[in-house]
């Protein structure tokens, strides 16, 4: 439960909240790779942070993030002409490169040299594990890259799609630091059932109620769900939070399918306060990926379920995500295909902005109390002037873990790189 | 005409306004049986008084009405499983029964005690003659049922409710049934020997007469018969806070008519009829199940409330005029239940401005009543004072008339038997249409 005044500041991510200052101090995804595939090709709108922006590539490759508004009368970029190494308005032919500045008026007098007073709005960007990144904070306070361990790994062993959540971003991010609902939002009633979730062997569903524990960090914390089973062991899953939105947990879904893959996670982008863009990742440390595993049929994110022009999901709120009232009798605990298309089900079912006076949380839901804490925190940070956790590139070797192991054992141990790592997977 | 403030006081019913704290005093119907077929069936979506509620049929049958969020983490619990005598958020899998107690939290440790502490906001339904009702009142005991004809025969003789979304506020559909005088024109067919339905009376100019009531207001319209010297009194009940009873075209018929406000933009119509003569039939349930099939029946609802029980033909349609049609009608939309009321109701904008409108003598009942509910709205929040059909079920028990009587005799007098439910006396009817 949080007061009203602090749900606000811990949502809004607008130019000149206190949230939207702290979120412009981090590497934020911007938009796919793939989306420019190549020089020249036409420009892509995004939205970010509130905050309307074009992005194209230009003739060297290059990616430019503008303001999608024209300087001039506020005509969309978007409608631009991608040519000789800068976007150009077509209402009057202003062109500008990709530091925004303006390099050509065709309809002004070159003696008058206007074009070289004139500059769009323009932040910096960066290609890293198959997303372009944007920073659109102060100049002199960008941060170290994005270096993660799956945006340095090769293309062939990660994976990356998007997919919009109709809702604010922090109610998506808390479905992911939340191992509470996840056995049973998730849950496969049905032994024989081909359907995505996890079934009813699984330990992480045979365990019982979990113990949450967590330890702060320098970039947010990690924690565990311990689950006691019936034999004496417990089943541990262990994730990563990073602020502002990253999440790491153990990968169950790609190469997953033939043994322990390594890592996934999401990122909770907002778009504006009430429309997100999750990015959903996944690393295998193992096999590479196949294209097979690139449909992302058990999450629902690929391109099979989202639409990949308007990256809105095919299940959505609009046909109440496709649920089917008999699977739910019968199969599954939801009646919805697609674990994340789950996820987005609930969180978006609370409302546009989910309203936390009205909440009643327990010791299940520390993760989630304590992210809100640290976020809240970060915000005070930045307005004293400070570095929030998280901007720093301490978090490149960050390792998820899950695993039954023996009551007393350590789950911490499993997060090392290179632990021994019980293939609890398979047994399930 | 209305001021800016006693308009907005008026019309607005969300939770902690003085219309919507009065309408919450009261019983009201919810959904149709039909909406919740069987035990732990699907959870429907559910809007009203600006409340998002998810109503469910346990495995015993008995009806829950719960705040859509979970008191959880606020997902909604449409998305739950209908198992076991409870509805189960599949967020987490916190499970309330239909009084909103948590009875599992299967994501806490077994010793833990927190689910005893949480409730969801939950409010008691009674399932009754095809209609399931709800409290949602303050009182930790729901006052008692009210008593209409409509709840309270057998109910073999009770037809399924009619249906109809108007995309309007409640106060202006209500306004609809309490204004004999549109009757006349709206209604009308422009030649007595048309095949359309539609009235034709000679009198267009009625004299409205109201008599305040303990539970509201009734008044009489009266018209000049074709006989010299015989009026003709057609007397309409208005019951607070928002039914009407009109007299029946059936001499066998009993009606109770509500508007339900979803919300400030959206009305749910139920006319409610049983007869008491005998059984409805099973081709008289079927007709009414989709009384506008003659003209596009109802959208596939998808289970959103503002969709449910929405005509093909609506406002931004213009109704489906038909101007072939309009030659024999004063309006090129059928006589279907309210159908072409909605079509002047809606037009009028979501929250109709009545500081701009121009009232005269025929508009005496519309006047009164809204005065009655500002006056109820402002009792209760001034002086806790509430209207005695809060308190007594019995006074719904009453009827609508239609009868023909000699010039200077008094409908007062004439109908006093006929307008009670109990006096033993047959409704009083003239044929309408």
């Amino acid at each position: 439960m949080l007061a009203g005044d602090d749900n606000e500041r811990v949502t809004r991510v607008g130019p000149g909240t206190p949230m939207g200052a702290t979120m412009r101090r981090y590497w934020l995804p911007a938009l796919l790779a793939w989306e420019l595939p190549e020089p020249d090709c036409p420009p892509v709108r995004v939205q970010l942070l509130g905050e309307a922006l074009v992005a194209f590539r230009d003739s060297r490759g290059r990616v430019g993030l503008l303001d999608e508004r024209c300087p001039h009368r506020q005509a969309s970029l978007f409608l631009g002409r991608n040519e000789e190494c800068g976007l150009r308005c077509v209402y009057h032919g202003w062109k500008f490169d990709v530091d925004g500045q303006c390099v050509d008026m065709m309809n002004e007098p070159p003696e008058l040299a206007f074009a070289a007073k004139i500059r769009t709005g323009a932040y910096p960007t960066v290609e890293a594990g198959g997303i372009i990144w944007a920073y659109l904070g102060p100049a002199g306070q960008r941060p170290p890259l994005p270096h993660f361990a799956w945006t340095q790994a090769p293309p062939s062993h990660r994976h990356v799609s998007k997919v919009i959540q109709e809702s604010n971003w922090l109610q998506g991010l808390e479905g992911g630091i939340d191992t509470s609902h996840v056995p049973i939002l998730h849950r496969v009633l049905a032994t024989g059932s081909a359907r995505p979730g996890f079934k009813p062997a699984d330990p992480f569903v045979q365990g019982g109620a979990p113990t949450l524990e967590l330890d702060l960090t320098d970039y947010g914390y990690r924690y565990a769900g311990l689950r006691p089973l019936a034999g004496g062991e417990v089943h541990v899953r262990a994730y990563h939070f990073i602020l502002p939105f990253h999440q790491i947990r153990p990968a169950r879904t790609g190469a997953g399918g033939r043994g322990y893959s390594g890592a996934a996670g999401h990122i909770w982008v907002p778009m504006d306060d009430e429309t997100t863009m999750v990015y959903n990742w996944e690393h295998s440390t193992t096999e590479p990926f196949t294209e097979e595993d690139r449909l992302e049929r058990r999450l629902g994110n690929g391109p099979l379920d989202v639409d990949q022009t308007t990256f809105r999901s095919k299940r959505n709120r609009e046909n109440n995500y496709l649920l089917d009232r008999r699977v739910q009798k019968t199969e599954t605990f939801t009646g919805i295909d697609g674990v994340n298309a789950q996820d987005r089900a609930v969180q978006e079912s609370m409302g546009p902005v989910v309203d936390r006076t009205r909440e009643h949380l327990g010791p299940a839901d520390r993760a989630v109390i304590q992210a809100r804490r640290l976020l809240l925190q970060a915000t005070r940070t930045v307005e004293a002037g400070g570095t929030p956790p998280g901007v720093e590139a301490i978090y490149y070797t960050l390792h998820p873990g899950e695993a039954v192991v023996p009551r007393d054992t350590d789950w911490r141990t499993l997060l090392t790189p290179g632990a021994p790592r019980p293939d609890v997977l398979q047994r399930a | 005409m209305l001021s800016s403030e006693d308009n907005e006081l008026l019309c607005r019913v969300g939770r902690g306004t003085p219309m919507g704290e009065l309408l919450r005093h009261y019983w009201m119907p919810c959904l149709p049986s039909t909406e919740l077929p069987a035990p732990d069936g699907p959870p429907k979506k559910v809007r009203l008084l600006g409340e998002d509620l998810i109503a469910f049929r346990d495995t015993r049958g008995e009806v829950g009405l719960l705040a859509a969020n979970c008191p959880h983490r606020g997902a909604s619990l449409f998305f739950g499983r209908n198992e076991e005598c409870g509805l189960r958020c599949s967020y987490h899998g916190w499970k309330y029964d239909v009084t909103g107690r948590c009875v599992d939290m299967p994501n806490e440790p077994e010793e833990s005690t927190f689910k005893d502490k949480v409730r969801a906001r939950a409010y008691p339904c009674h399932d009754v003659n095809g209609v399931i009702w709800t409290y949602m009142g303050p009182r930790a005991t729901a006052p008692p049922f009210p008593a209409f004809e409509i709840t309270t025969l057998p109910a073999a003789q009770v037809y399924p409710p009619l249906m109809m979304l108007e995309e309007c506020n409640w106060v202006q559909a209500l306004e609809g049934d309490i204004d004999s005088s549109h009757i006349d024109f709206l209604h009308a067919r422009r030649t007595p020997d048309t095949r359309q339905r539609g009235t034709f009376h000679r009198d267009k100019r009625p004299r409205l007469e109201v008599l305040p009531t303990d539970y509201g207001a009734c008044y009489s319209a009266r018209r000049r018969a074709d006989v010299e010297g015989l009026y003709w009194h057609r007397i309409t009940q208005f019951i607070l806070p928002f039914y009407s009873m009109i007299a029946a075209s059936d001499p066998h018929v009993v009606s109770a008519r509500a508007w339900v406000p979803l919300d400030d933009h959206h009305t749910l119509q139920f006319v409610m009829r049983a007869r008491l003569d005998r059984p409805v039939t099973e081709e008289e349930a079927r007709q009414v199940r989709d009384p506008f099939a003659s003209w596009g029946g109802y959208v596939e609802s998808g289970g959103e409330p503002h969709r449910r029980f929405y005509t093909a033909a609506n406002l931004h349609n213009d109704y489906r005029i038909d101007y072939e049609l309009q030659k024999e009608l004063t309006i090129g939309i059928p006589f279907l239940v309210n159908l072409q009321d909605r079509a002047m109701t809606e037009t009028m904008g979501p929250i109709y401005d009545r500081t701009q409108e121009h009232l005269g003598t025929t508009d005496t009942m519309v006047i009164f009543v809204r005065r009655r509910l500002i006056e109820a709205a402002r009792a209760l929040r001034d002086q806790g004072v509430l209207p005695a059909n809060v308190e007594d079920p019995t006074l719904c028990r009453v009827r609508p008339a239609s009868a023909v009587l000699p010039d200077g005799a008094s409908w007062i007098s004439a109908t006093e038997k006929a307008r009670q439910s109990d006096a033993g006396v047959p409704i009083a009817w003239v044929p309408f249409v």
